[in-house]
């Protein structure tokens, strides 16, 4: 990858890394949405539910922590006065090629005789051998950086020692050299694996000097539950954001016995290879389609569920812009509260009492009677939020009408799925996802008006 | 009659279970997936539910090794006092069972509530329990009912069904949110008689070690103890992936106090006459908590103004 010479090519960089960690995330909760939720005869043991439950843990917590990657890109993006970023690419039927994980990028510096990589396509896959080895690869740090002793077989085109074969070996050689056409033209990046960006990334933090503005948007967000989000305000900040992100994804800089998301998918899968050998009737995940999209789901209701799911994924991607171009500190907090109530609402209550609790009726759900198959949200983006995420200081993603009326919709649209429930099992949950709505509602009217609600003293 | 001025003051203490979700699970979560707590398969989901006393539920959820480390669920009165003096009128409240009794429109008993910071906060321990009706009954020794006191708050008086997601400001339940969080109490922590956190847990992960060699020893001789192993496999992950998260909470207090807005009755003779027109008066904390075995302690009282027979 070329080194990166301007804020302009920092910027398109930084968005780029927000389209990695983005994707990956969306993946990762696709996958860990499949997982069973009981044991189920024939399929999953109560015993070997046990490990399904700790691969949830980890997958839930990479998730989280990816989460947590792209608060870091769009605080670098602020910090430098550009907007922030949470537009991504549609996943389509195909899945979706990143420069970043294709065979041609990857396999750039072998020589003749070396293990080929194999081009990773971003894909919503239920959690499966494959996925997993997926999963591994995609946070796989280089060849040459992996730790002495650690057997990289999976990570490239080597069926024969894997016993595997991972599929869509057959990429173009040549590849854009941008995720996105639309963008700038200020700079000629070569795609590389996403170490590589995030150390390019680094290195223009160390030597551009001028980029940082006075006042950035500061997102005050809870370390909590393994996810540790600072302000981005300066290049000393900056830089410890890109050593956590490479730290916590491919384990850089960090001994191999400590966590990285690489050593954790790998762990999974050698664990999950051993149940497999045990047991070939194991099946952990639900079986989720590949891809799925609206017009796939023929039960109209399921079909309603799937788009409502992945329309609260988008109204909570509106919030995350609104508040990511706009956020102020706690200690500067006047009315109009409006960052303060979208950050209040954003995180824990909408990602863990909305999207979450949505996808896990979902999941359960058939998409047609008969049929073995069901979906988790594609997290699709509809043209005209796409167009509003590529602008986040439109005035639209600053007024608090704009996410009053999304929220309300979403509301409303839950409230009528409670309706039309087909079972009460479904109707009840839906009802508690309701009820929760209703009052996220409420609190993003509250708190704008009124500020956080103050807390008792606490000794 | 002159309305009471003095209290009768039943003091109230004891081991709680509420085998409740964490986030960042859904507060409605029963089986446990991204949390610390979690329902094994062998044990029922997870409810939520404040339990004082041992039932069905406890008594076949509660984990090892709580009754080798001298842990058993029972919220009972253990002393009585009139005016600040030991009471010792016959008979009397000494030993009755504590309860929180009722249920939500969710739940099917009463529960901290917030609903991963949508109503209460996580960051603050800031957690309303909700229903409040709150009961103290002492039995014969035949089983018959002796005494039987009972105390509702309502959230909202005025609408007393009225639920707390339906609420758009948190003023309005104030009184019902703790006064006070402590994150490491000396009471606390001598209640369950544990002031090292970290001592406690490195004990409770080599009671599950050692229960794993030996499940793993039965195993080799042709037992079928695979699910055992794996739901202490589960639990030991949970203490080393959480860490602190699950340590700190030991020495965790969060106290509430208020008037009590809603009907109050007395059944049985408590020595005198309890004055139910006016505001009862609670206060308490939960605390100690035990996430592995999802237990704490509880300890309060509750005032009564009472005019000796």
């Amino acid at each position: 990858m070329d080194p990166i010479r301007t804020r302009e090519q920092l910027v398109d960089a930084l968005m780029d890394a927000g389209d990695v960690e983005h994707q990956l995330m969306v993946q990762y909760l696709y996958a860990g949405f499949s997982l069973r939720r009981d044991p189920m005869p024939g399929k999953c043991t109560p015993a070997q539910y046990e490990h399904v439950r700790r691969w949830s843990s980890t997958l839930f917590m990479i998730a989280r922590q990816e989460m947590e990657h792209l608060s870091f890109v769009n605080e670098m993006l602020t910090a430098i006065g550009a907007p922030p970023h949470f537009n991504r690419e549609n996943i389509g039927k195909e899945g979706l090629q990143s420069p970043y994980f294709s065979a041609a990028t990857l396999a750039r510096e072998a020589s003749e005789g070396d293990l080929v990589p194999i081009s990773l396509r971003y894909a919503f896959n239920r959690f499966s051998v494959r996925t997993v080895a997926r999963f591994v690869c995609g946070e796989s740090p280089p060849y040459a950086d992996l730790p002495h002793g650690v057997d990289p077989f999976w990570c490239f085109d080597c069926p024969d020692a894997a016993g595997f074969r991972l599929e869509q070996e057959d990429e173009p050689k040549t590849l854009p050299a941008r995720l996105h056409a639309d963008r700038n033209e200020h700079m000629e990046i070569a795609a590389g694996n996403v170490q590589e960006l995030y150390e390019a990334i680094a290195d223009a933090f160390r030597t551009l000097d001028g980029i940082f503005v006075t006042d950035p948007a500061e997102v005050e967000i809870p370390v909590e539950y393994n996810v540790f989000v600072f302000p981005v305000t300066d290049r000393a900040s900056a830089l410890a954001a890109v050593d956590l992100i490479l730290k916590q994804g491919e384990g850089l800089g960090d001994p191999w016995n400590l966590d990285s998301h690489f050593r954790r998918f790998m762990e999974i899968y050698y664990e999950y290879q051993r149940l497999l050998t045990a047991d070939r009737g194991f099946d952990p995940a639900y079986k989720l389609m590949t891809n799925p999209l609206s017009g796939d789901i023929r039960d109209g209701f399921v079909r309603e569920l799937f788009d409502t799911a992945n329309d609260a994924y988008v109204v909570l991607l509106l919030m995350l812009a609104g508040l990511y171009a706009r956020a102020v500190p706690a200690s500067q907090d006047r009315y109009p509260h409006f960052a303060t109530a979208l950050s209040q609402m954003a995180f824990a209550p909408a990602m863990t009492m909305i999207i979450r609790p949505l996808n896990e009726v979902l999941v359960e759900l058939p998409i047609d009677r008969g049929s073995e198959y069901s979906v988790g949200s594609s997290y699709f983006i509809p043209e005209g939020d796409q167009a509003l995420l590529a602008n986040p200081l439109d005035a639209k993603l600053g007024d608090i009408r704009t996410m009053l009326t999304r929220w309300e919709e979403l509301t409303a649209r839950i409230a009528r799925l409670v309706a039309a429930a087909p079972d009460p099992q479904t109707r009840s949950s839906l009802e508690y996802i309701r009820q929760t709505s209703h009052r996220i509602g409420l609190n993003l009217r509250q708190i704008y008006q009124a500020g956080a609600y103050p807390k008792f003293v606490s000794t | 009659m002159t309305a009471p001025a003095k209290l009768l003051t039943a003091r109230f203490q004891g081991y709680f279970m509420c085998r409740i979700a964490v986030d960042p699970d859904p507060t409605n979560e029963p089986r446990g997936r991204s949390g610390y707590t979690m329902a094994l398969p062998s044990e029922d989901p997870l409810d939520q539910v404040i339990r004082l006393q041992p039932d069905d539920y406890v008594r076949k959820n509660l984990r090892a090794p709580a009754d080798k480390i001298g842990i058993s669920v029972g919220v009972d009165v253990t002393s009585v006092t009139f005016d600040g003096k030991p009471w010792t009128g016959s008979p009397n409240l000494l030993g009755a069972h504590v309860r929180l009794l009722g249920r939500g429109d969710v739940f099917s008993g009463p529960v901290f509530v917030s609903r991963n910071n949508v109503i209460g906060s996580d960051d603050t321990m800031a957690f309303v329990i909700a229903p409040f009706e709150l009961a103290l009954d002492k039995q014969t020794a035949d089983g018959g009912s002796l005494l039987s006191l009972r105390a509702v708050d309502y959230v909202n008086p005025a609408k007393p069904d009225q639920q707390l997601w339906e609420i758009a400001d948190p003023a309005t339940y104030a009184r019902r949110l703790p006064v006070s969080f402590d994150g490491s109490s000396l009471e606390a922590m001598q209640a369950i008689s544990v002031f090292d956190g970290y001592a406690y847990f490195r004990g409770r992960r080599a009671f599950l070690q050692d229960e794993i060699a030996r499940l793993q020893a039965e195993r080799a001789k042709g037992r079928d103890v695979e699910q055992a192993i794996q739901e202490a496999t589960s639990r030991l992950y949970q203490l080393e992936f959480w860490g602190d998260r699950v340590i700190n909470k030991l020495g965790f207090r969060l106290a509430w106090e208020f008037d009590v807005n809603g009907p109050q009755s007395v059944e049985g003779d408590l020595g005198g006459e309890a004055a139910v027109d006016q505001p009862w008066h609670v206060r308490f904390w939960f605390g100690g908590w035990d996430g592995d075995l999802m237990v704490g302690y509880m300890r309060g009282d509750l005032s009564i103004p009472f005019e000796p027979g």
